[in-house]
């Protein structure tokens, strides 16, 4: 059995960021794009060629792609049995070549968030009627609130994480950080703000291009700074690159720590634009203006109108202000955190933080039964040793960039005996997946990065030092046989020089535990060629796989540079496991089969970076789901989030992973579509049941029932899970997510001192001059009045 | 942030009131009752005036439509408030008397300024309550107003202008109840009419498409005029003269001289 650990192919590609919007979650923010979505409008505003601003409506897009299902059975009738395993190996790697490539952002993410100053987006609330309303000065009925305030649709800021022993990110006091308004334009700007000027406390609005670890460092470290807010609508990426990720990411939680040789990047610094900016603690809170109205309101309705200065001079107040309000719950590091969660102080607990998690997926080629042994080193198969059967393992690791949360959880759940599902021997009654334990792993590959190649267009396979000391002729016989195969498929793959240490890595994890051939195949052989590594600037165009055509609805269907590449790796890969699997080379009519399809690439880049409301989405989306996924026009974020909660993303990968690999259960209903007993009367538990909403016949979807072996394995720090764990001991990832109730920006003036003590000074005097007159009128008023029966004299 | 100007307004409007309170109506809880009873019926013209601008839905915008008739519901309240005190008059004296036997008529009831005093200043607080506490409310927060081309003398503005209408409504009250009592319909007439007056005054703060700025001052000149000139009418009616202003000085000193 091959095991395949194709892992996250991570982050790769460089992939498109797309931040952080959590746009799924949220009916308002659905609502009003709905209405976009139904009208079939095509809202491809010019000015923000991004990815994440394309309303694409892909209703009418025709499924082009050649039927997955005639090809296999045609690919049984040639070759049998290893025809359809081989079919099998090859739409699995299809999509797990490409879906692995953006989901790196899955593990990415540190950059999205917190660091890069992270950009959530929670609920957008709709204001615009109401911010219409206050336009022309009719105002009448409306609170005074409304006359005051110009609230800002803007949603998306930082955030503060925790781990064992630091708090990193933003927040801002209980009641928003309240600051002048700036705009950061010219020399002269950075120096009002950071010297010159006398209007403090400054809140600094900052072009996309001018987020820099550098520029935010000198704005919070001035002390004259209250909070900041960046313009992202035409997303601009510093020229310098932009990664907010550390230069030398994971390392302190991967396999180099403690190497004298290897540690902190002595030997290759790997991500030269990291800065590290996620890991401050910038103690003043950070948004992303997305909105074009955000902008206006705070740049021409606020910062031009009434404080720029004059001359070299300040405006007379009053001046326009910015309040940020995003106010974080947890404090200190993980450890203060939970404890006080834990409080039982009363019957409503009150909760601080909760850990980062998702969810691993998992797919196993055979469904080994727990009844059936797995041979040691059986799961990733070597080259030259050809036993029967092998098995294939794929999974996507979830929160890498948190420490390794989804590998070092999984490493966790095999030395526990529980991977990948946990079950009691003694009371077996259904058929269960046999367990996979770190000695049935032989060999494993993974795709890092690989989506901005070099000129030579070349990609790297890298092999740790100690693993190559230890497995020389394994590893060589691999290598070997994924570059004879990379030359077929059109994938040119290269050796990194011997003794060189691996780029961060999952498969880190795993060789901590034990040392088994594996490979690394990235796009860089030194430095990361990708410079922005775990950022929002992360884009689809930085990995060409945007599109040229400005109609969108030729998008989906299209090919793109980066979909050739990547289908091209894809092929490698599965002719390469196919020889692993089988011990032979496939033959030309089995090449034929195993060659990946680069449009149906392009639908996985289409479906993740550009719209998720697409047709291979809607064919495998739970059909309860649609009506969430129509009203989705921005791509899912990729970050992890917190535990509880499997993201949107995850739930339509383990669909897609279940779509190309499992098999559709035919006169299936949905009551039906679930773990079924067999003749015998065992129920078969090792497959998972998918409902999906079905292929588009002429406008019409009809549900369909997938069976596969794609399985959610939790991934969740393994700190969390036990007991007693010593926060500070480095081990484990300790990543946790404050929580925090409200992300408000709103602008309005603030009135001078002088005004205001004025105000103050008159109300005082008027009080204490009526309680004088006041006492002497009605202490004296049977004097005053006292010809009261009498007519009055006027 | 804004929180000065919060109490600077605060007090600008309710620190008169609140010391009248404090100092004529506190002690006595018969006028704490009749107070909170006109301020009831303040409410009540309130309601009305409003489900009127509810019903008439194609006056909604009109600002001066729903202005003119709360006026005239307000005086309205005010007229049937006065026929409830009077006709209350018996159980008031009841109420205030300690004994049965006692036949001293009590001065709150044999001296009728003081009751038309109590429901004036009842019917002011209400509705200076109602025209500033939603500002208060807004304004403590860290912005003031202009964002949208306000003027920033908004805030003090409506402290002021609340300041004037309660004086007004407390000097209103004593000129309409003697003009009742003594049938002079003309107090009546001048109480509508600068009520009215007054009012419609406020639509100047108003910006609308031709006039940008509010014209603060032409509101709030007028209303203070109007409230001397009303508060000094006030004051004859209820048996006031130079001479006892003159006296008050001098009696005061009397006073503490005997005590």
């Amino acid at each position: 059995m091959l095991t395949q650990t194709t892992t996250d192919l991570s982050r790769g590609v460089g992939q498109l960021n797309v931040s952080i919007q959590n746009v799924l979650t949220d009916p308002s923010e659905v609502g009003r794009l709905t209405k976009e979505t139904e009208d079939l409008t095509l809202t491809v505003d010019a000015n923000r060629a991004d990815i994440r601003n394309l309303t694409a409506v892909v209703a009418g897009l025709q499924r082009a792609t050649p039927d997955v299902g005639n090809q296999s059975d045609n690919a049984s009738s040639v070759t049998g049995d290893i025809s359809s395993l081989a079919r099998d190996m090859q739409k699995m790697m299809t999509d797990v070549g490409s879906l692995t490539s953006e989901l790196g952002n899955v593990k990415g993410d540190v950059g999205n968030l917190a660091g890069e100053l992270a950009l959530l987006n929670k609920t957008l609330k709709d204001r615009a009627s109401q911010d219409a309303g206050n336009e022309n000065g009719q105002l009448q009925g409306t609170r005074t609130k409304k006359k005051i305030y110009i609230d800002l649709k803007a949603q998306e800021g930082c955030y503060r994480l925790l781990n064992g022993t630091h708090q990193i990110g933003c927040g801002s006091a209980q009641a928003g950080n309240v600051g002048v308004v700036h705009y950061m334009e010219t020399d002269e700007d950075w120096d009002w703000v950071l010297k010159t000027g006398t209007t403090t406390p400054f809140a600094a609005v900052l072009h996309s291009a001018n987020f820099t670890a550098k520029n935010v460092r000198r704005l919070v470290q001035s002390g004259r700074v209250n909070g900041i807010a960046v313009i992202s609508v035409n997303l601009t990426a510093p020229v310098d690159g932009f990664s907010a990720d550390k230069s030398c990411p994971n390392d302190a939680y991967g396999l180099y720590h403690d190497n004298a040789d290897f540690e902190n990047c002595k030997n290759e610094t790997w991500n030269q634009a990291g800065h590290g900016l996620v890991f401050d603690d910038l103690g003043m809170p950070i948004f992303s203006l997305t909105e074009e109205s955000d902008v206006e309101s705070i740049i021409n309705k606020c910062y031009l109108k009434f404080n720029k200065p004059v001359n070299g001079k300040a405006r007379p107040y009053p001046l326009c202000a910015v309040q940020l309000e995003s106010f974080m719950q947890a404090a200190k590091d993980t450890e203060t955190c939970i404890r006080r969660s834990e409080l039982v102080l009363n019957l409503n607990p009150v909760k601080f933080c909760d850990p980062l998690g998702d969810q691993n997926i998992v797919a196993t080629l055979k469904a080994v039964p727990y009844n059936e042994t797995r041979p040691e080193s059986s799961v990733i198969v070597v080259g030259a040793r050809s036993s029967t059967e092998k098995d294939v393992m794929f999974a996507l690791f979830q929160g890498e960039a948190f420490d390794y949360i989804g590998s070092s959880r999984m490493v966790y759940e095999m030395g526990e005996g529980r991977f990948p599902v946990s079950f009691d021997m003694s009371e077996l009654d259904t058929l269960k997946l046999q367990k996979i334990n770190l000695t049935h792993i032989a060999q494993f590959i993974e795709l890092s990065q690989v989506g901005r190649r070099d000129d030579s267009n070349s990609l790297w396979m890298h092999v740790d030092p100690a693993v190559l000391k230890q497995e020389r002729t394994t590893v060589d016989a691999m290598l070997q046989q994924l570059k004879s195969h990379g030359t077929t498929a059109g994938t040119h793959l290269m050796e990194t020089p011997e003794g060189k240490p691996l780029p961060p890595a999952s498969v880190q994890r795993f060789l901590m535990d034990r040392k088994f051939p594996s490979i690394v195949i990235t796009d860089h052989e030194k430095q990361f060629t990708n410079r922005f590594y775990n950022s929002h600037f992360d884009l689809a165009k930085e990995i060409d796989a945007d599109y040229p055509s400005d109609n969108i609805t030729d998008w989906y269907n299209a090919t793109t540079r980066q979909s050739n590449l990547t289908a091209s790796l894809a092929t490698t890969l599965a002719r390469y496991l196919f020889n692993q699997v089988t011990g032979r080379d496939p033959s030309s009519s089995e090449q034929a089969i195993l060659t990946a399809d680069s449009e149906e690439v392009n639908h996985l880049y289409y479906c993740y970076l550009h719209s998720p409301h697409c047709d291979l989405f809607n064919t495998t989306v739970d059909p309860k789901d649609t009506d969430a996924l129509k009203k989705n026009t921005k791509p899912y974020p990729f970050y992890v989030s917190i535990h509880y909660k499997t993201t949107e993303l995850t739930q339509l990968t383990q669909r897609v992973l279940a779509y190309f690999t499992g098999k559709e259960v035919i006169n299936a209903t949905e009551d039906t579509c679930k773990v079924m007993s067999d003749d015998t009367g065992i129920t078969d538990e090792r497959y998972s049941y998918l409902w999906m909403h079905g292929p588009d016949s002429g406008g019409e979807r009809k549900p369909m029932c997938y069976k596969s072996t794609v399985l959610l394995s939790v991934a969740k720090s393994p700190a969390f899970e036990i007991d007693d764990y010593d926060w500070s001991s480095g081990k484990y990832s300790t990543w946790t997510e404050s929580v925090w109730n409200t992300f408000r920006v709103r602008v309005f003036l603030i009135p001078s001192k002088q005004f205001q003590v004025l105000t103050l000074t008159v109300g005082i005097g008027f009080l204490l001059v009526s309680l004088v007159i006041v006492y002497f009128i009605s202490s004296s008023a049977d004097v005053l009045f006292q010809n009261a029966s009498e007519p009055p004299q006027s | 942030m804004t929180i000065m100007e919060f109490f600077g307004c605060t007090f600008i409007s309710y620190g008169l009131p609140f010391a009248m309170f404090l100092f004529t109506i506190a002690r006595d809880p018969l006028r704490v009752i009749v107070l909170i009873a006109s301020g009831f019926f303040w409410l009540l013209s309130l309601l009305l005036s409003s489900l009127l601008w509810f019903a008439v839905v194609p006056l909604r915008d009109q600002l001066a439509f729903g202005l003119v008739f709360s006026v005239i519901f307000q005086e309205g309240f005010r007229f049937l408030f006065y026929k409830l005190l009077r006709k209350a008059d018996d159980g008031l004296q009841k109420v205030s008397q300690a004994n049965e036997d006692e036949h001293v008529m009590p001065r709150d009831i044999s001296n009728k300024h003081i009751m038309a005093y109590v429901s004036g200043l009842g019917f002011g607080i209400l509705s200076g309550a109602f025209s500033i506490v939603n500002v208060l409310a807004d304004m403590a927060g860290p912005g003031t107003i202009g964002i949208y081309g306000d003027s920033q003398y908004f805030f003090i503005t409506t402290a002021f202008l609340t300041l004037c209408f309660v004086m007004l409504h407390t000097f209103w009250g004593v000129i309409f109840f003697n003009g009742l009592d003594t049938k002079r319909y003309w107090m009546i007439a001048y109480v509508g009419v600068t009520h009215m007056l007054v009012s419609c005054l406020t639509l100047l703060n108003q910006r609308t498409d031709s006039r940008p700025e509010p014209l603060y001052l032409a509101t709030l000149i007028p209303a203070y005029i109007v409230m001397v000139v009303s508060g000094v009418m006030a004051f004859f009616v209820a048996g006031g003269s130079v001479q006892n202003i003159k006296a008050a000085f001098v009696c005061r000193k009397g006073r503490y001289e005997i005590d």
